[in-house]
């Protein structure tokens, strides 16, 4: 289904082998395929709950692409059982029947857990857009951890920062982290009878430049941090 | 025949539904309630969780198809927030016709106001005084979209009335609720930006055909689920956060001769104030909020005769601050 849906729009994807009977699909690694395959990327990884949209992030006369993200339901998005290779990284969504490789060379076939793989160059705009997605995952993951049950875990509104892409994956991987630091704001709408539950829980969260969580039943909105502008300037070397 | 009825918005505010809504309730987090008598109700937000995607769903529905909202960020002071935006095809019949609450029904012992294209149904009722400012109407439709801003779930009380005042038989009419302490309705509300606009250019009586096209943008400041408190915070989003850009086709004249009447602003004796206090002022009802507190933040005209814009307005950033954050919220 998901193989079928990234043909039917017409993207350069191509099937590039077959590991043990799952198909592995060439979504960047050695084709063109860039930004609206990475969007498409994280549309499958939420399921369509939610908007997925590309902004900007102005850091002084500087537009930075963001990933910006409307979540009907944050309390699902869980994060990928990650594989370390020699050639990369392999992300296991074993409930979604997919994984992700995040490659600079394809590795060997190998038995997987899934059943489709979706290939990608590690330093490629794919990569890119799918590792600011991970930022989000991985606090909503850190929300659901605190407590938060479905019926209290409504909604999100987050915009990550796309940082500038280099060949270097040292470089990239440094990136993505002032990404998230510096360059991230995460909004979540929650209930809870007490604010208190709310601000240990924000306490709890990983750095992130701007955190905000919302009592929906208190109407009150706690933040951690503020979009760091003249350090991510610094950090990304932008002049 | 009106000469713009071929725009058939109930058909098209119904193929939404059908296409997008119905079929995906589940991933929407909405409902779907059949009445008795045959009406569709989609709940989506009163006993569900609603959500973005829904949202837009409803405003497009609501629009009758002529329009599409889309989702973006505006900063509020050190705060990027999101905001809607909604781009308008044919603006004067999307809102006039369609997008203003102002059809007004006895539901439950009191009037209710509902928006959408059911609005635009042949004899339109004669107090729905903004449906009646143009011309468009659309005649012997089978099918017909409400849209309710409601925390009761509409019944078949509703939907008969409905039924009974456009003629439209129960298994074409549509009902979409959602109570304003929701995403869905905090989104469907801020997006009534242009919807703010045009109705005060009519009272001062600029022709609504000198607008050709019309987009609007407005930040969602804050959710929650007090309902009191929602209303008040999605109404400072429109009175202190909107801008709403027309591009029109007059004389310079017409603009620049109305242009300080317009915003919101112009109620200085008010202006700051959240508009949960303005509101408990008028006792809670719109029939006694003055006509001139229902006004756009900030209004851009661009005048394709001339080539000429003006703009009149400004951006309450303080009280959208105070919306976003609460009574009690704070930054660490």
């Amino acid at each position: 289904m998901i193989k079928e849906d990234f043909f039917a729009r017409k993207e350069p994807v191509k099937e590039l082998a077959v590991w043990q009977g799952v198909p592995v699909l060439d979504m960047g690694l050695t084709t063109r395929c860039a930004w609206a395959s990475g969007k498409n990327l994280v549309k499958q990884v939420i399921q369509s709950r939610g908007e997925v949209a590309f902004g900007e992030i102005w850091v002084g006369e500087s537009p930075l692409v963001s990933l910006d993200l409307c979540l009907d339901d944050p309390f699902r998005l869980h994060a990928p059982v990650v594989e370390k290779l020699a050639e990369g990284e392999l992300h296991h969504f074993t409930d979604l029947g997919f994984s992700v490789g995040l490659f600079h060379a394809l590795p060997a076939a190998r038995a997987m857990p899934t059943q489709l793989l979706l290939a990608t160059s590690e330093t490629g705009p794919v990569a890119s857009v799918y590792r600011s997605f991970l930022h989000t995952v991985q606090t909503a993951g850190e929300i659901r951890a605190f407590g938060f049950g479905e019926t209290d875990f409504l909604w999100g509104w987050t915009s990550v920062i796309l940082p500038p892409l280099s060949d270097d994956i040292v470089l990239t991987e440094q990136r993505v982290q002032v990404a998230a630091k510096m360059g991230s704001v995460c909004g979540f709408w929650l209930r809870a009878g007490q604010d208190k539950t709310i601000q240990k829980c924000l306490a709890s969260l990983s750095e992130r430049a701007e955190i905000r969580l919302h009592n929906l039943v208190s109407s009150n909105t706690f933040v951690r941090g503020v979009l760091r502008e003249t350090e991510l300037r610094q950090a990304l070397n932008l002049t | 025949m009106p000469k713009n009825s071929a725009l058939m918005l109930n058909r098209n505010a119904r193929e939404i539904l059908e296409q997008k809504v119905i079929p995906f309730a589940d991933e929407l987090g909405v409902k779907i309630l059949h009445l008795p008598g045959g009406s569709t109700v989609i709940d989506m937000g009163i006993h569900c969780r609603g959500g973005f995607v829904a949202a837009r769903h409803f405003v497009e529905a609501c629009l009758g198809g002529l329009g599409a909202l889309t989702y973006g960020k505006i900063k509020l002071k050190t705060h990027w927030v999101p905001s809607v935006r909604v781009m308008l095809t044919e603006p004067a019949i999307a809102i006039m016709s369609a997008f203003i609450a102002s059809y007004r029904v006895p539901w439950k012992g009191h009037l209710v106001s509902l928006s959408g294209p059911g609005r635009c149904i042949k004899d339109r009722p004669e107090d729905d005084h903004f449906a009646h400012a143009i011309s468009y109407y659309e005649p012997e439709v089978q099918e017909a979209v409400f849209c309710i801003q409601t925390t009761d779930l509409p019944d078949e009380e509703l939907a008969g009335e409905l039924c009974r005042k456009t003629g439209v038989p129960p298994e074409g009419m549509f009902i979409v609720a959602a109570p304003t302490g929701c995403v869905v309705g905090a989104v469907q509300v801020c997006a009534r930006n242009v919807e703010q606009a045009l109705p005060t250019l009519v009272d001062r009586g600029f022709p609504l055909g000198n607008v050709v096209e019309a987009y609007g943008v407005t930040p969602v400041v804050s959710i929650t689920d007090a309902e009191e408190i929602a209303y008040g915070r999605v109404n400072d989003c429109l009175i202190y956060g909107q801008v709403s850009t027309l591009y029109v086709r007059c004389e310079d004249e017409e603009i620049t001769q109305i242009l300080e009447e317009i915003p919101f602003s112009k109620n200085r004796d008010v202006y700051g104030l959240p508009f949960q206090e303005l509101f408990a002022r008028c006792e809670n009802d719109w029939v006694k909020v003055p006509r001139d507190w229902d006004a756009p933040c900030r209004l851009v005209f661009m005048n394709l005769k001339t080539g000429n814009t003006f703009s009149t307005g400004s951006i309450g950033y303080d009280t959208l601050q105070q919306s976003f954050m609460g009574k009690d919220g704070f930054v660490v």
